[in-house]
């Protein structure tokens, strides 16, 4: 039966149609994400007054601590952390914070590169499971989207 | 025999002076100074509770709780760990609590990036030929030599620069102690908590209280109220806004 699959599998690997369908499906999620990297970015260019920015805070540590106290309350998918800071002068197995929102402080500690994801970023979200942090891809984007969604409706309401 | 007699009483009497008159002027210096805070100037050693601070009197350091940091045992803890509050409802920094050691601190040789944000209360005052002089500074409750947080809300408050600099004294002692027992080959902590105090709504703290107990072995310990004043500033605690006295 194992031997049948992996004739398959290299059946599909060895067809030019299939082949040129992946290409093009990696080639339109790339260009995908770095549109949302690209867009992420152009918002965070844009200058907010001291009012729109201190509005920005209170808007995202009201959402943010919402969302811990949901997420910190069931941990049967693993304790909750976003990325907060990273040592930029670190030269080898960099640190960085991660941290957490409760009873209305923000919590941080310090975790290094390497028990990390590779390739993590600052307000990604990661979860500890057995001890390892694992990063969550969509608590990222669920995150991220809604920060966006608030700095935009406060950029919107200049108009 | 008499001239004699009458010079020796002069020379007694002499001696006498000089030993009152050092007493008096040197005499506070026979007692143990405290070990975190040599290079403190401004510095009496009044003992008050943290809801007992009085009006500025001209010290600008002040011991409270006997010196004593409030810790609790919960807090005694080699675990790394910052806490920051979040902005109260006027948009004022809170408590800072951290467990300060090597890993917190940046490395040797980091620049601190600049800071945009203004915290309540930031009126600034220039003054002085040029206007080269100013009167507030972005403080950082927790240092950034000590916890590596320079642009966070939540860790910055209006003060002048005659508080801040006092508060750098200590933030001086924290930082060498750990650099030191570092260099021993120990990664040791110490636990610190800077609070801001503010009477009623007032935009700008009266001054901070800053503790500090080092968790492994004795070394450091102190519990101080640093006023937020400047001399010769007559400033409005409510808003922020300062009036130079004279220059």
């Amino acid at each position: 039966m194992e031997i049948e699959l992996n004739k398959i599998i290299q059946k599909f690997q060895n067809n030019n149609f299939i082949k040129d369908f992946v290409e093009e499906l990696t080639k339109a999620l790339n260009n995908s994400n770095n549109k949302n990297k690209q867009n992420d970015e152009n918002l965070k260019n844009i200058k907010l007054s001291q009012e729109e920015d201190l509005e920005l805070y209170r808007k995202e540590t009201d959402f943010l601590q919402e969302y811990f106290k949901k997420e910190l309350s069931d941990l049967s998918k693993g304790e909750i952390f976003i990325v907060t800071n990273k040592y930029e002068a670190d030269i080898e197995n960099c640190r960085y914070k991660i941290g957490q929102y409760k009873d209305n402080k923000q919590c941080l500690q310090i975790v290094f590169e390497n028990d990390l994801p590779k390739n993590i970023q600052l307000d990604d979200i990661v979860r500890k499971i057995d001890g390892k942090y694992i990063y969550d891809e969509e608590a990222t984007k669920y995150v991220k989207d809604i920060r966006n969604k608030i700095r935009q409706e406060i950029i919107d309401k200049r108009n | 025999m008499k001239r004699n007699k009458n010079i020796n009483k002069i020379i007694q009497t002499g001696i006498t002076i000089i030993f009152i008159a050092i007493f008096i002027l040197f005499g506070y210096e026979l007692e143990p100074k405290d070990k975190t805070s040599n290079n403190i100037q401004n510095e009496i050693n009044i003992n008050l509770n943290t809801n007992e601070i009085p009006e500025y009197f001209g010290e600008i350091v002040v011991n409270i709780n006997n010196n004593i940091p409030y810790f609790e045992d919960k807090d005694i803890s080699t675990e790394n760990f910052e806490n920051y509050s979040v902005l109260d409802s006027l948009n004022r920094a809170g408590q800072a609590f951290a467990n300060i050691c090597k890993n917190t601190m940046p490395p040797q040789g980091t620049k601190r990036g600049s800071i945009s944000y203004k915290p309540t209360g930031w009126v600034q005052y220039l003054y002085g030929e040029n206007n080269s002089k100013h009167l507030y500074e972005r403080c950082h409750l927790i240092a950034w030599q000590l916890g590596n947080e320079n642009n966070n809300k939540n860790n910055l408050i209006t003060g002048t620069s005659q508080m801040n600099e006092a508060m750098i004294e200590y933030e001086n002692t924290v930082a060498n102690w750990i650099k030191q027992q570092n260099e021993k080959g120990n990664d040791y902590h110490i636990l610190y908590r800077v609070t801001p105090i503010y009477e009623g709504e007032n935009k700008l703290a009266k001054g901070v209280e800053i503790e500090a107990k080092s968790v492994e072995e004795e070394g450091v310990s102190f519990n101080k109220f640093i006023y937020n004043v400047q001399d010769n500033f007559e400033i409005n605690y409510s808003t922020g806004e300062a009036k130079l006295i004279e220059e």
